[in-house]
């Protein structure tokens, strides 16, 4: 009976490459390259964002950015809890893009949280990141 | 955006809102730069609106319309709403 386990199908460009052949306790056992398809999220950096960030205004706990490039080498700086974004050629331009999109996303929270439940309860938590000095 | 009937608020950029009774307000703005939108700033764009990506071609391509956009974030908001409201 045949119990080998088929090898997936290989593709003629393999983006990781494992060794031909490795050692282990006098046993040689024998590998291949299996192709690994890179997740899209793993291109995307990570970073924080806290302090003084415009006039008048901080981040007064740690807000969690994603920072990510095009392939025309623009950036992109995003977060997940607002889902506010910014854009720019370079880091700092997307990062400081980000920031006055924010701080116009908060006034637009502030108006409807006159009336809307949803928005009073928004400007809590972004009033938890983000407060005029 | 004028598809969805979205009102449009001027600042340094340029912010779209949609009211949908008992849903949280949509917010969304465009990028200032007038070059094209690319993959991931399209995303993004995405997911202010709370629609996947392919919802987005369909509203772009006109097969989706207003009602299409409203039933979906009453029945299937991507990312869901209950992220902003913990």
């Amino acid at each position: 009976m045949n119990t080998a386990i088929p090898f997936p199908a290989i593709s003629d460009t393999p983006i990781a490459m494992l060794p031909q052949s490795v050692e282990s306790k006098g046993h040689i056992v024998h590998t291949r390259a299996i192709p690994i398809e890179v997740p899209t999220w793993f291109s995307i950096l990570r970073v924080f964002l806290f302090g003084k960030v415009s006039l008048g205004w901080a981040i007064i706990q740690p807000l969690p950015l994603n920072v990510e490039q095009e392939e025309d080498g623009t950036h992109i700086v995003s977060d997940d809890i607002f889902l506010v974004y910014g854009n720019g050629d370079t880091q700092s331009d997307a990062i400081g893009d980000y920031v006055s999109s924010l701080l116009e996303f908060y006034q637009l929270i502030k108006v409807g949280a006159k009336t809307d439940p949803f928005d009073q309860k928004q400007l809590i938590v972004l009033q938890s990141y983000i407060q005029p000095l | 955006m004028g598809k969805l009937g979205m009102t449009v608020s001027e600042r340094d950029h340029t912010w779209f809102e949609l009211h949908l009774s008992g849903l949280p307000t949509i917010r969304t703005k465009l990028p200032n730069h007038k070059e094209d939108i690319r993959p991931k700033l399209e995303s993004r764009i995405c997911n202010e609106l709370r629609i996947r990506r392919s919802f987005f071609f369909g509203l772009m391509d006109c097969t989706k319309y207003f009602q299409d956009y409203e039933k979906q974030m009453r029945n299937d908001p991507y990312p869901p709403f209950s992220v902003l409201l913990v």
